[in-house]
């Protein structure tokens, strides 16, 4: 019984709203026509493209893959150097320069070390260079 | 599909799903509300400067902030701001009422004097006797709605005359749809009491 007494207020109050609504005067509507037509002078253009927030965050993603991958490829370039001659050559000047030796040795060092492959070549090569030296 | 309104104005549905470009959608949406919109501060106002300045401040903002929004977001946000127009507009005559009754002076009036609206000659062009049933229905109306306590109004314009689905009508209120669904089942209890023996 309720219900059917809401329906029937409800629908018209609905009637009598929308009658009320269709029957402004002009000088309403007038104010409301030039009321909209200056809200509508301030609707901001939309943000050039780059500067979208969808594009925005497609290209920091862009700018943190770019970095990882440059970071990345210095990081491999570092460590993949051929670092055992390096260390073992360095690791013996280090020696020779902390046994407080003499510095002009060291700065001969390309002669020693010459002067050592002579000395490791063949028995044959070494006969051969004696004999001659002794001839 | 576009479909119309009782004025020839586009539903606020129908630019829903427009292709328009913003300001365009735009228009055609607040041309659609802005009607309804005004009669709505009304009730609440019961004066047509303050509710034309509550719509017009209302559109403004909507233009302003939130065009780029989803043009289904648009109702909520629409009618959330001119509600809150219509608060302050309140506070602000409460405020003033208390400050002219401070120092003695006369109280501005609650119920402005009768709407020049509703005395007008009627443009629909209806039948004397016609306009004085609606007008006189309208008026019972408009009595009762008053008397309504604010969130219970604003839940039945929202909901029953400007026919948004419960979950926009809560976004409008900035309540949940619980709290919809009690103002407005106690409005209509309300409504039912005093327009029962106008239109039953």
């Amino acid at each position: 019984m309720n219900e059917e007494i809401d329906n029937r207020l409800l629908a018209k109050a609905r009637l009598a709203f929308r009658e009320s609504v269709a029957s402004l005067d002009i000088a309403t509507l007038q104010h409301l026509r030039e009321a909209r037509a200056r809200a509508l002078q301030h609707v901001r253009t939309p943000p050039a493209f780059w500067r979208r927030p969808a594009w925005g965050a497609s290209l920091s993603a862009a700018a943190v893959v770019v970095a990882a991958v440059v970071g990345g490829l210095v990081w491999w370039n570092l460590n993949s150097q051929p670092s055992v001659p390096f260390a073992a050559n360095n690791g013996e000047d280090m020696a020779i320069v902390l046994s407080n030796d003499n510095l002009d040795m060291y700065a001969d060092m390309d002669f020693y070390r010459w002067l050592q492959a002579q000395q490791q070549q063949s028995p044959k090569t070494q006969a051969e260079s004696g004999g001659n030296n002794n001839g | 599909m576009i479909t119309f309104g009782p004025g020839g104005t586009p539903e606020p549905r129908a630019v829903r799903g427009g292709f328009l470009d913003t300001t365009a959608s735009l228009n055609a949406f607040l041309s659609g509300v802005e009607r309804r919109a005004f009669r709505i501060a009304q009730f609440a106002l019961r004066n047509p400067d303050d509710a034309l300045d509550a719509v017009q401040d209302a559109m403004l903002q909507l233009a302003k902030r939130y065009a780029g929004r989803p043009q289904g977001e648009w109702p909520p946000l629409f009618y959330r701001i001119l509600q809150s127009r219509i608060r302050d507009c309140q506070r602000r005559r409460a405020v003033r009422n208390r400050f002219l009754s401070f120092f003695g002076g006369q109280r501005e009036a609650e119920d402005d004097p009768p709407d020049p609206i509703e005395a007008a000659a009627d443009p629909a062009g209806r039948e004397p006797s016609e306009q004085v049933a609606q007008n006189n229905a309208m008026q019972a109306l408009n009595a009762a709605l008053h008397a309504l306590p604010g969130r219970q109004r604003e839940a039945f314009v929202l909901r029953i005359l400007e026919g948004l689905d419960v979950a926009d009508t809560a976004k409008s209120m900035g309540c949940s749809e619980g709290s919809v669904k009690t103002h407005l089942s106690r409005a209509v209890h309300s409504l039912r009491q005093s327009l029962g023996e106008h239109w039953s």
